[in-house]
Formats: structure tokens, C-alpha cells, sequence
């Protein structure tokens, strides 16, 4: 089953196209990772799921329902959490907590003193004096309370400190435990990335440019430091699976799907070295090129 | 478990793991028959998302070091059984890259090969005269 799934996405503002062919497929239960460069169209795409904005071509299903028909209980079943939520900045935790518990047809308020505990929020503290990691627990402590079957997060665990970052990233680990959630997020930071989530994909020049489960995409690419002369760089180029070849000082840097024995055959190389790939080096090799 | 994740190393998390616990297996701290946390167990533990560990978990069962009976858990298995083709393609590679820092270092090649055996005259030292010792100890019993 998928929460997501997209099919030749387009989203154009007048004459600028933000998303051009977008195909995604968020599966239930995951936990999901959309990477992008700041302005890549992370954050639109996340408001053309929620129906904020309508898509200028393509389609696709949130929840099994097509996108922007969702019904105000539907909408009820996804939380969005904005990277700079706006709140009753004079309220008081507690207070906020009753506030939005009352509006939400699916707020579980046992769930909400939980998560206020396991990140030792203050009740008593006014939201507007909270601050950033508070208000960045607080946001997902609320999204995480309306028990919902699709969490979505754009750019969560910005300025947490490394402790509050790590408590966190457990939250977010255990929270996507409860069977058949999905969680969907945006962020820059990788090495969260690369903990929390099972599945990502990279947005990058308005289209998806790799996805998948995150495993088995770091095995399948790999990072070849190869010796051979100048004149043999064309010919690696060439060859199939190959995405990114630097100079080196001795030599090139590959990096690519391609595997070792076919780099080892091409003329002039002379020693290769297979290292496997993170996923900032996956990333900046999609966005350097 | 004593597992450590280094967010910088560029190596994947999975990879991580499964060499740090190959390289327990190998040295001796993880013995065959010692039971591993299960993989729920061990991703909140590493604070990672449970299939990182499920990958780890499958990368080492592939070359032989734990084994995972359904519904028991997981056991280490022992040293790593690597396919023939690779063992000589990995001993190969070592080679080269041993010859290639010889020659960064400035020593011809028969110079590197010197080198290797007098290594190995060295270990040969150190093994006998560990067995020597050994047989030492059980006579003085």
C-alpha cells in the first residue's frame, strides 16, 4: 500500500515551473526522506499533498483518495507540520494544548501529555517564550497527539541542540512504530536523514533524480578511486552507471552504480578502489554535477 | 552493545554495523553461539531506523557470520565464509595497494617484497614462540 503516490507531477507559478514530472511512491509504514537543495520545491510539494495548492498537471492519491479531494475528516487522518509553525504566541502550553485538543476530531490527550513529558516541555511556559528546539518538540508533540496515519514534517529538527536532536530523532523512531503510520519529512540535515528514515528520494532541477529504500540505493552506488592517465577520462565517462567522474591527483574519482570490473577493463586504468558512498556524498553528487 | 555510528565517516550506517560486529567475530569478543539484540532492540538502542539494522543484519548472514532461525532470534555463526573469487580478488587488491604505498614511499618493488617476508618471518617467530610457550604451561600444570 502507498500513503503517497504521484505520477508526472507539474507545479508552474506563472512562468516559473517548480516541479516538472514528478513521480513518487511514499509506502505505508515508512519513514520517508525528501531531500532537496533550499528552493529545490520540497516544501510546495508537500502543500500540493495537502491540497494547499492544486498541481498544474499530473496526478496522484494521498491516502488512497486523489489529490485535492480529501474530505475535512480525511484531512483529519495527515499532520502537517510547517518548518515555522504560527501559534497563539500569548498562550501558555497547557493552554494551546486544550486549545487545538478541542478542535481535532482524532486528539488523544493522553498522547499529548506523553510526548510534552518525553520532551520535557513546561505547561506553565507562554508558546512565545519557548525556545526554538521547545517549539520545534512542541510541533511534533501536537502533529504526533491527532493520531495521525500521515506525518508530515518540512525541515523538523532545526535548531535542536545534539541531546535535543537525539531525543528527537528516538521520538520520531518510536512514533512511526505505531503500525501503518507514515511519516513523510523534509530536511537538510543528512545524518538525520540517514538515521531516521527507511526510504528517501532527492529532488533536485524540478525532478526526483533518485529514490528508493535508503540500504539498498547506498549499496547499489559506490565511489571508485581509479589510476590511469588523463586521456582515459572520456572512456569512464562513457561507461554505464557512471554519474560523476573528477580529477584526482593521481588519477579520477568515480562515482556512480557502475561496477569495479567494468571501470578495472577500460584502457590506460591501471589500480581502482571500491568505497562505498554516504548519503551527503550521494546527495552532492546529484547536485554538483 | 558497543556499536559506535560516525555520522562523518561516509561510510553507510549499515556497512558500519555489520563491520563493526564481523570485526568483533573476527577478533574474538563475539563468539559463535552468542545471541545479537534483535533488530528492533538494536536500532532504538543505535537510534536508527530498524531496517539500517535489518540490512546489516542480512549483509552478515549472506558471508556466513550470524544466522537468524526464524523466530529464535540471532546467533553469531562464525568467521566470515568469503566465495573463493572474492577471497582472491580481495587479497589481490591488498597487494596492490600495498605495492602501490611501497612505491609512494620510494622502495622498488623487490624491496616492498623483502619486506613482506621478513613480516613473515616475524609472525612465524611469534607464533612458535606462542605454541612454545603454551606447551610450557600445560607441562608446568
Amino acid at each position: 500500500m502507498l500513503a503517497v503516490s504521484l505520477r508526472n507531477l507539474q507545479k508552474r507559478f506563472g512562468r516559473l515551473t517548480v516541479l516538472d514530472g514528478i513521480d513518487l511512491d511514499v509506502p505505508e509504514g515508512s519513514i520517508f526522506g525528501l531531500l532537496g537543495l533550499n528552493g529545490a520545491g520540497k516544501t510546495t510539494l508537500l502543500r500540493v499533498l495537502m491540497g494547499f495548492l492544486h498541481p498544474s498537471g499530473g496526478e496522484g492519491t494521498v491516502l488512497g483518495r486523489p489529490l485535492g479531494g480529501l474530505t475535512p475528516e480525511e484531512r483529519a487522518r495527515i499532520a502537517y507540520v510547517p518548518d515555522r509553525p504560527a501559534y497563539y504566541e500569548n498562550m501558555r502550553v497547557g493552554e494551546l494544548l486544550r486549545f487545538v485538543g478541542a478542535l481535532h476530531p482524532r486528539w488523544d490527550a493522553g498522547c499529548a501529555a506523553h510526548y510534552l513529558d518525553a520532551f520535557e516541555l513546561p505547561i506553565q511556559r507562554r508558546v512565545g517564550a519557548l525556545s526554538t528546539g521547545m517549539r520545534t518538540q512542541l510541533a511534533l508533540a501536537l502533529g504526533l497527539a491527532t493520531q495521525p496515519e500521515l506525518l508530515i514534517l518540512d525541515e523538523p529538527a532545526s535548531g535542536l541542540d545534539p541531546v535535543h536532536r537525539r531525543r528527537y530523532l528516538q521520538v520520531l523512531l518510536e512514533a512511526s512504530a505505531v503500525s501503518g503510520r507514515t511519516v513523510l519529512l523534509t530536511s537538510q540535515d543528512l545524518g538525520l536523514v540517514e538515521r531516521a528514515c527507511d526510504h528517501f528520494a532527492l529532488v533536485h532541477d524540478r525532478r526526483i533524480q533518485v529514490a528508493g529504500p535508503m540500504p539498498e540505493i547506498l549499496e547499489s552506488q559506490r565511489r571508485i578511486i581509479v589510476s590511469a592517465p588523463r586521456a582515459a577520462g572520456a572512456a569512464l565517462r562513457e561507461l554505464e552507471g557512471v554519474r560523476q567522474v573528477e580529477n584526482g591527483s593521481h588519477g579520477f574519482l568515480v562515482t556512480g552504480t557502475a561496477e569495479a570490473d567494468a571501470v578495472r577493463q577500460v584502457a590506460g586504468v591501471t589500480a581502482v578502489q571500491v568505497e562505498g558512498l554516504s548519503l551527503e556524498e550521494l546527495f552532492w553528487s546529484y547536485v554538483e554535477r | 552493545m558497543w556499536i559506535r555510528i560516525d555520522s562523518h565517516s561516509g561510510v553507510p550506517i549499515y556497512r558500519q554495523i555489520a563491520a563493526q560486529i564481523e570485526q568483533a567475530v573476527l577478533s574474538g569478543v563475539l563468539q559463535s553461539g552468542d545471541k545479537l539484540p534483535g533488530v528492533r532492540e538494536l536500532a532504538v538502542e543505535l537510534t536508527v531506523n530498524p531496517a539500517t539494522v535489518v540490512k546489516a543484519y542480512d549483509e552478515l548472514q549472506q558471508i556466513g557470520v550470524i544466522e537468524q532461525p526464524r523466530g529464535r532470534g540471532t546467533f553469531v555463526r562464525g568467521r566470515p565464509q568469503i566465495k573463493e573469487a572474492e577471497r582472491r580478488a580481495r587479497l589481490r587488491a591488498a597487494a596492490t595497494a600495498f605495492l602501490l604505498e611501497a612505491e609512494r614511499l620510494g622502495f622498488p618493488a623487490t624491496g616492498a617484497v623483502a619486506e613482506l617476508e621478513r613480516a613473515v618471518a616475524e609472525a612465524d617467530a611469534t607464533r612458535a614462540k606462542d605454541e612454545d610457550g603454551e606447551a610450557q604451561g600445560h607441562a608446568g600444570r
